[in-house]
Parts: structure tokens; sequence; C-alpha cells
């Protein structure tokens, strides 16, 4: 229960910040009311917004206006269709949980068994495939693996579609888009925990006992080695359910980093707002099911948090 | 498989190196020794002496990056040769190993019981049910208390002293012939260390016992025979009661009379001067001539040989002061 | 018994014990003069132009490279694709530095007083730290540039004010470990107040550290920078910079899929390049720490 309390205010103090932050370079850069309206309105739209909004109060009372109304989750409505715009957002979803679901299976069915096997025998050769796989991947942006899937399977090969809603397959060049962003530094560290664990004392006691190889990597190196990788695996899922902006304004994959990236070039705030504020919720949420997998999976902490 | 009519174990002129940049340096450097069964043996010496790694490679689980010359006889087989999967089958079973460091040397993910059961179920073929009725038995004559909820524990809800009683069950588990236990008491408060020597004293059953320690006390206390090794080599051997009373190196007298003496009026501590050579360091005399009182031209122009139990050019007779 | 030391010392095999560190030392050597060299491109560009990156001639819209033409071809606007991404160098190597400049103050800033004050501070600082690493900061960097606009400097100060939780941590753990130091403690003893200590005890000890990190930041911050201006979030549409251009490309897969090559060559090798620094650096201080404690 403390962790949850502690994960809240963590949550509370995020949100906070960044609604504060909004809310001060909303106001201190021009007019809202103008920015809100967007180019080319009419004096009378930009005064209607101006009442609409508040603006023509103190900044003191436009401030606790704000948060009162982010307090109740009401982000206004949306400009560009004039929907609430936490509805609008949470229609965006279940396609963004679609792909990081995805993204997540495929780069955990590649990247742990690689890293193992990288990380059980780090012998000379093993270690240049990693460091090869690293430096390359490192260099590498998503947008570019994106970009260059697209050209070599969509445009030269003409075999996967490289937009999102055209055809059954329309979900393999994302997911390898990002699988590929992904796996080099999950591949890293499990390749690094494994190998950590075959330098700690019980691995040793282990062979004194007369374990296997197979027996002292199953028994003795996976369980320890998953448990420090565990928490990579939900960063990454917390970066997917957001950083996936660019991934999914390539494959027009239409998801939250879509809605973001479009909100902001419409420079929609009610639903640039509600965005952020939804991925923030959502990084709460992993972050607590995370606790509570640490909590399962490692003896050390059930007693001592039960 | 195995004949262990004659000794436990026989060591012929073992050398353990480690590449440095001047290439590669022994920690141990040419020992000879036999344990026969039943046997109780301290191996005496400071920290980097090579006892440890002398230990770790009599099971074969040496650093991968230390190498290993001589012969390691357990009946025929040679440790330093054998394949893995005869060495395996050795470990564990025929001669074993407590670690001084209890709590990271037992797996902090899985329970006493399954990671005793392992070991037992490794070496004989026998069922889940009766494997645990051994770790039971086991874990009962080391002395745990409440054995029975005790192997649900995870090793981090255990006390320090219950945590060694654990690894001296889990390296007792297979009854094996022969037991290293490198250091078993260093990591705990003082009151256990004297149950768990007592332990190792009197519970260790048909197994041999080489105990690996600094402390000249608790060999004394365990042990009948005392091994004393000097940066590498062993300089000295003998009963324990020879070596307290009558010790003729240099080296081990030093190691004596550094021991505090609470009967006297003043406790005075007579430290040996200086430190042992680093594992690079090329010495062409004796390893000790540095540091002893009794060095002359001799000791420093060739090292002395292991003869009549002692190596050294000048012993010494006569009880310490 | 024992044997002559001599013998145990098996033939001089230094050259193989050492041969990793030379290389780990050559391609610290590498990368930075790869890098200076990019940067000598930044500053003097116009000397590297073929022609006004800023210039289209839309008869020689669309066109292949070739030797005696552009040398990586035109884009959509007739404008020459070499001399753009040579103009996109002062663009993206300028915003990497400001921004990694910017998270290395705040980020030392915050670390080290967390990781310095024992009392309550530590307890906010750290929390800021943890909150600060567990939310994706690209979210933030654009939702401000949406409100601040688009250009070189907002987009520098934005990226450098949300890119330093994962200095602060390191630099945190670093001074955690550093002030227990013998000679910290000692200082703190004979009364050498705080801020002293900081800056003659703490700061020049964290300085390798600092330096492989910040290598780090600034290839991750190439990335970000070229990722929003891609997406039209960072640099005015019609800038010269490598993620408009991809952007841009991205309308003429088919008929002019040259115009990606230029960009993402130079987004990949100085990507590349930032890291190899980094690691360079980080193996150098590791072979530096093994020495000492051998």
């Amino acid at each position: 229960m403390k962790a949850v309390g502690s994960r809240l205010l963590q949550l509370i103090v995020l949100l906070g910040t960044i609604s504060t932050t909004l809310f001060l370079l909303l106001r201190l850069s021009g007019d809202p009311a103008i920015l809100l309206a967007g180019e080319g309105a009419s004096p009378e739209t930009i005064d209607a917004i101006r009442a609409d909004y508040g603006f023509d109060k103190s900044l003191l009372q436009q401030y606790l206006m704000f948060i009162w109304d982010i307090a109740r989750l009401d982000f206004g409505r949306s400009l560009v269709n004039s929907q609430p715009a936490l509805g609008f957002v949470l229609q965006y979803l279940p396609s963004t949980l679609h792909l990081t679901f995805l993204a997540v299976f495929f780069n955990s069915i590649i990247a742990i068994p690689a890293g193992v096997w990288l990380g059980a025998k780090p012998t000379q050769r093993r270690r240049k495939v990693l460091s090869t796989i690293v430096s390359v991947a490192q260099g590498t942006p998503a947008y570019v693996i994106g970009l260059l899937l697209i050209q070599i399977f969509s445009v030269w090969l003409g075999w996967l579609p490289s937009i999102a809603g055209t055809g059954t397959w329309a979900w393999v060049l994302p997911t390898a888009t990002l699988s590929f962003a992904l796996a080099p530094n999950l591949i890293r560290v499990v390749a690094a925990s494994v190998e950590d664990t075959t330098r700690q004392d019980y691995y040793r006691t282990a062979k004194a006992n007369g374990a296997a190889p197979n027996v002292l990597l199953i028994k003795h190196s996976l369980p320890n080695a998953l448990l420090s990788t565990t928490s990579l695996l939900g960063a990454q899922f917390a970066f997917l359910l957001s950083g996936a902006l660019i991934t999914e304004y390539i494959f027009a994959w239409p998801g939250l980093g879509l809605i973001l990236v479009q909100s902001i070039t419409n420079l929609d705030f009610p639903t640039i707002q509600a965005t952020v504020f939804v991925v923030a919720y959502l990084v709460f949420i992993v972050n607590l099911i995370m606790d509570q997998v640490f909590r399962l999976a490692d003896p050390r902490l059930r007693r001592s948090q039960l | 498989m195995i004949n262990t009519a004659t000794n436990a174990i026989e060591i012929k002129n073992l050398v353990v190196s480690f590449p440095t940049p001047a290439g590669y340096s022994a920690v141990v450097r040419g020992i000879n020794l036999t344990i026969n069964p039943g046997d109780r043996v301290a191996i005496v010496g400071e920290s980097g002496s090579g006892k440890t790694m002398m230990g770790l490679s009599m099971l074969g689980i040496q650093p991968t990056a230390a190498k290993v010359e001589g012969e390691i006889l357990i009946g025929d087989v040679n440790m330093v040769t054998a394949a893995d999967a005869v060495a395996r089958k050795l470990r564990g079973n025929y001669i074993s190993m407590v670690f001084q460091e209890p709590l990271t040397s037992l797996n902090p993910v899985r329970t006493i019981s399954s990671q005793l059961s392992e070991s037992v179920r490794r070496h004989n073929s026998i069922s889940k049910k009766e494997a645990e009725a051994r770790v039971l038995a086991v874990l009962t004559a080391v002395g745990i208390p409440a054995p029975k909820e005790r192997m649900k524990s995870y090793p981090h809800q255990l006390s320090g002293g219950l945590r060694q009683r654990v690894m001296i069950a889990l390296a007792l588990i297979n009854k094996p012939q022969l037991v290293v236990a490198d250091e078993p008491t260093t990591a705990l408060d003082a009151t256990i260390q004297a149950q768990i020597l007592d332990l190792l004293r009197s519970g260790m059953g048909d197994a041999a016992l080489m105990l690996i320690t600094h402390d000249l006390a608790v060999a004394a206390d365990v042990c009948n025979r005392i091994v004393v090794m000097y940066a590498g080599n062993i300089v000295e051997q003998g009963p324990v009661a020879e070596i307290l009373s009558n010790p003729k190196h240099p080296y081990t007298r030093g190691l004596l009379s550094a021991i505090p003496k609470f009967d006297q009026a003043r406790p005075a501590l007579n430290p040996i001067p200086g430190a042992p050579p680093t594992i690079s360091e090329v010495v062409p005399g004796c390893r000790f001539a540095s540091r002893c009182s009794y060095a002359d031209a001799q000791c420093t122009a060739s090292e002395p040989e292991f003869i009549n139990n002692i190596a050294c050019f000048h012993p010494v007779t006569g009880a310490v002061k | 018994m024992s044997q002559d030391s001599k013998d145990l010392v098996t033939p001089i095999t230094r050259r193989k014990m050492f041969k990793s560190k030379n290389k780990s030392l050559a391609t610290l050597r590498i990368s930075a003069s790869i890098l200076a060299a990019l940067f000598i491109i930044a500053i003097f560009q116009p000397f590297f132009y073929t022609v006004d990156p800023a210039a289209s001639d839309l008869t020689l819209r669309l066109q292949s490279p070739s030797l005696d033409g552009a040398l990586l071809g035109t884009d959509a606007l007739g404008q020459d694709v070499y001399s753009r991404v040579i103009a996109g160098f002062r663009w993206s190597l300028g915003i990497g530095t400001v921004g990694t400049l910017l998270g290395c103050l705040i980020g030392i800033t915050l670390g080290v007083s967390a990781a310095w004050n024992r009392k309550r501070l530590r307890i906010v600082l750290s929390r800021v730290i943890d909150i600060g690493i567990s939310f994706p900061y690209l979210i933030i960097a654009v939702t401000i540039v949406t409100v601040v606009g688009r250009g070189f400097w907002p987009l520098a100060l934005t990226l450098g004010l949300v890119c330093w939780p994962t200095i602060a941590r390191i630099v945190y753990a670093e001074t955690l470990t550093l002030r227990e130091r013998e000679y910290v403690t000692a200082a703190r003893l004979f009364g050498i107040g705080s801020i002293r200590s900081i800056f003659t005890h703490i700061l020049p000890a964290l300085r390798p550290t600092i330096q492989v990190v910040a290598a780090f930041t600034f290839a991750e911050l190439l990335i970000a920078e070229s990722g929003l201006s891609f997406l039209g979030l960072g640099a005015p549409l019609g800038t010269p910079t490598w993620g408009n251009m991809l952007n841009e490309s991205r309308l003429y897969m088919e008929s002019a899929p040259w115009m990606m090559f230029g960009p993402v060559t130079a987004i990949i090798v100085t990507i590349f390049t930032a890291n190899l620094l980094g690691e360079g650096l980080n193996a150098r201080e590791h072979s530096r720490s093994t020495r000492v404690s051998q």
C-alpha cells in the first residue's frame, strides 16, 4: 500500500509540474486567446475564447481555475472537432496499446534469448557481436529504421503495407521498427545481467556442488538476471506508450503519438494537455504494475513490504 | 569409480597462476599436500598467500583466467585435467566447499530446501520426497532449530549463523569424503563463530576437513594438523601440538607471537614487519627473507626447499616467548 | 620442493594484454578527431557549400545525384541536397552542444546537491530525479516547443531543460560514493565548507563520469532534435536541417529515394561518432580505475 501511495504522490507531483509549466508558458508567451483561436481568427472569436477561458481574470484566479478543471479531468473541448478532449484522446488509446503489446512481445522473444546467449558465455567473439549490435543500433534513430524498412519492404519489394489500416499485415513494419529500436538495449542489459550472475557467490556455490552449465544457467543465472531486466522492460513499456510518437507518425498509426503530433501541429491545446495527462497516467499504471511484479518475483521484497 | 583406499586427496606440485601485464604470475607456487580420510587439516596464512586459490582449484572451480598446473588426485581422477563432466560428478558429492560469505553464497531467489534438494538429486537418483527427507535430516544434523519451517525460508530470512549452518548442510548433504571450508567464521559474530567452530569440530561425520583460515587459534581449536602457507608456498607443517609448542619456521613463530596474549599483564602485539611480496614480484631467494630477522646472504640468493616439513635454511628451535 | 620463481613467469605477453587498452585509446582518438572535423564543418560551413543551400531552381527539381551537377541530388524545390546537409551540421551540432551544456548544468547541480545533503533536501531531490526519469522527456519537449515556438534557441533550451534526469541520477550515484571517500570526509572534519569541498574534491573527481555522460547525452539530443524536426515540430519548415530534409523526402520515396541518403548518412555518422567517443571515454576511465585498484 505504501508503494502505491508513493507512486501516486509521484504522479500528482508530475502532473502538477507539467500543468503549471504549461500554464505559465501559455500565459507568458503572448495572448493565449490568440494562440488558442489559431491564425486568422476574427476578433469576435478571440474575445469569445477570452471570456470562455476566463483569460480576462487575474493570473492567480486563472491558475486556480485551470487546476480545478484539470483535477476534475476537464481539459476542455478539442479545438479541431469540439469533442471533449479527454474522450477524444481515449479513442486512440486501444490502438497504441495494441502496438505497444506487439512491440514488447516481439522485442522480448528476440532480445532476451539473444542477450542470454551473449551473456552466458562471454567469449571474445560474442562480445564483439554485442558491441557491434549496440553501436549500430545506438547510432540509428527509430525514424531512419522506419524509413529504410518502408523503402525496402514497401517501395522496392512491395511486400508489406506502410500505412496503418491498409490490410492484415499493416502492423508488421511499425512493430519491426519499434523492436529494432528497443532490442539492442534489452539485449545489452540481459547479457550484462546474465554475465553478472556468473560472477556471484551463489553461482560459485552451485558450481561447487556439481551443477552442469545448463543447470547453472537455467536455475541460478536466469531467475536473478531476469529480475534485474524487469525494470528495463517496464521502462520500455512506458516509453512505447508515449515515445512511439515518431513510429506512429511514419506509419500513420492512429495512436496517442499520432494524435499528439497532430494536435501540436493544429495548436489544439486541450487535446495536447489531455494526451500528456493520459500518457502520464499510463506511465504511472505501468510503474505500479512493475512494482507488484518485483514484489512477487523477488522474495527479498516480499516480506518487507507485505 | 573412485578408489578411496589410501587418501582423500593428493596434491602434487600444484601451481596456480594468473595473467598480469608481465606474463603469468603464480599465486600457488608448487604445493604438495596429502589429506587422509577423516583428517582435519588447517591451512594457515595471510590473505594473498594462495590458500583460497588452492581450495578453489581442488574443486576445479578456480576463476576462468587462472591457469592450473600439477596434479590434484581424488582417487584416480586428476581434477586438473579431468573433463568437466567427470569433475562435476565429484563436486558436491565427493568433495564440497563451505564459503566465507553465507548470505551471498546462497541463491537469494530460491528457498533453502530447493537449493539443498537440487544438490541431492543431482548426485542421487531419488524422488523429490526422499530428497526432502534428506534435506530435513541434514538440517537437523547441523543444528538448525525448527528445520521443517526453515526449509521453506529464503536465505535473507535467516540469521548469519543459520545461513552458515545451511551452507555446511549443503556441503555435507551428499556425505562427501572431504569438505573444504574457506574462512567459514570470518563473516560471523564472535559468539556465533564459536558455535560454527563446534559444528566443524564435531559435526562433520566421516568427512575429512580442510579448514582455510588466517587465524592460528581457530586452526588449533578445530584441526589436528596445521599447514602454514606464505606467498604461495607451504613453509611449515606438522601436528597442532608440534607447531604450537615448537615452531621452526621464523614465519610461523612470527604468526604465533602476533597473537595477543591476555594472560600477560600488558598484552603486547608483535606484528611481523613489512608485507608479503605481490604476486608479480620476482624474488630470487626465500620469499619471506625481507621480513625475516634470521635472514642472511644464502636466504636472498636461493630459495629453500621443503624438506622434513619445513622450508627454511635456518630453522629455529624452542618455544615462542 | 618450491620451484624457481623464474619458471613460474611465462614469457611476457604484455603486448597481448594491452592490445585492448590501446584499441580503446585509438577509438577515443579517432572519434574525437572525426567529431572535431564535423564541428569545423559546422563552424566554417560556407567553405564546404557547392552552392547556396537556400537557392532554389525549380527547373532543377528532383535531380538524381551526379558528379558534375548536384553531388547528392536536388530536392522538390530544386535545392542542392549536399549543401543543405552541410548546413544541417551547424543546426544539429549547435543544438546538441547547447542542450548538453544546459542539461549537464542542471543535472550536475541537482545530482550533487541531492547526494551532498543528508537531510530533507536529499529526499526531495532524489524523488524529483526519480519522477524525471520515469517520464519520457520527448513528450514534455514537444509540448514546451509548441508553446514557446520553433527555432534554434527554443529547441536547444527546451532539450537542455528536459534531458537532465539521466545525468542527475548518474552524478547523484557517483557523488554518493565520492563523498564517503576518506579525503572528502577528512576535509569535512577539518571544517572545510560544503561549497569549497564540492568544488575542490567532488567536481574534479566527477569530471571523467561527466565527460562520458555528456558524450552520450549529446548523441541522444541529436536523435531527439532530428526526430522533432522530422515530425515538423522542431526547426521552422524550410530550414536546412536533417530532420526537415528527411521529412520532405518521405513524399518522394518512390520517385527520388536519393533524397534520404545525405541526411541519413549525416545523422548516423554524427550519432555514431558521439557514441563512440562516449564509449572511448568510458573505456579509458575504466582502464584507469582498474589500474589504480591493482
